[in-house]
């Protein structure tokens, strides 16, 4: 296994290879999401909902894909004169593979089932009440925690490695600015879907 | 085997001059005080990354395909040896 291509292949393969890989990957995803009834409402959001039009999630990944480039960009532009804008518009897309792969966690409906179980088991009314879980239903949403975060790592190693190949960055000082931007393409994003797109 | 030409002092890390040179063909000796050339203070790994450099014409896109790397890591690799040589020559 080279891990590599699984946390870096920014450094090796070619910017046309990387483009067709990422727009794919951009339109599969969105599929997946289609046929998971899942929405990507932020650049690290997957929501499941009861129904949902492959438009909307095609363009809740737009939205994602552009505010990663124009944020990164303008960052990249300025650390790096050289930077490339259509390295980082790879990055921004082919980082976001692992957040397609989360949707996967709700094949065959059984994590959407598990999720209305335990909502159920909450009494509204009266939150003081011992909510009624199923034990099946909590490992289920448990593991699917524990490998969302999982994969959630996976996709900011991939952008911090992507984003140093393509801006040549060094330093602690970068590496802030980096995780503070991140933080707020989150939101931007997340801004832009609620607005726009739901 | 091929041996390594010392660019750097073992004793204090001073950079080294050369003070004698050899005609391998009649033994001629030449002795003075010569500066090495700013391009040995690159590795050898480097020098042979200049050397691809020159004869792929200048162009990182050729070189990236030779390499089996991305622009960008080529990209970054030739500036880091800029950097480094600008870093020697000011020294």
């Amino acid at each position: 296994m080279n891990w590599k291509i699984l946390f870096n292949p920014f450094e090796k393969y070619s910017e046309k290879t990387l483009l067709i890989f990422g727009i794919v990957a951009t339109f599969l995803g969105s599929f997946l999401g289609y046929l998971m009834n899942a929405r990507f409402d932020g650049i690290v959001d997957m929501h499941l909902v009861g129904e949902v039009q492959f438009q909307n999630i095609l363009i809740d990944n737009l939205i994602n894909t552009l505010v990663l480039f124009i944020l990164f960009y303008t960052f990249g532009k300025i650390i790096n004169l050289k930077t490339r804008a259509i390295d980082i518009l790879n990055i921004s897309m082919i980082c976001r593979i692992p957040m397609y792969l989360v949707a996967l966690g709700n094949i065959g409906g059984y994590l959407e089932r598990a999720t209305q179980n335990m909502m159920e088991g909450i009494d509204l009314d009266n939150l003081q009440n011992v909510p009624q879980f199923e034990l099946l239903d909590l490992t289920v949403i448990l593991i699917f925690a524990i490998l969302s975060i999982g994969f959630l790592v996976w996709i900011i190693v991939l952008f911090w490695k992507g984003f140093k190949t393509a801006t040549n960055t060094k330093g602690i000082r970068d590496i802030v600015i980096f995780i503070v931007l991140f933080i707020l393409a989150e939101i931007l994003s997340k801004y832009l879907i609620v607005t726009f797109n739901l | 085997m091929s041996t390594k030409l010392p660019v750097t002092c073992p004793s204090c890390s001073e950079k080294l001059s050369v003070s004698e040179l050899t005609c391998s063909n009649c033994t001629t000796k030449v002795s003075g005080n010569f500066p090495l050339p700013v391009l040995l203070s690159l590795t050898e790994e480097e020098q042979n990354f200049v050397l691809e450099f020159f004869l792929s014409s200048g162009s990182l896109k050729e070189m990236a395909q030779k390499m089996g790397n991305s622009y960008p890591t080529v990209r970054n690799k030739l500036d880091d040896m800029i950097e480094k040589i600008k870093n020697s020559q000011n020294k």
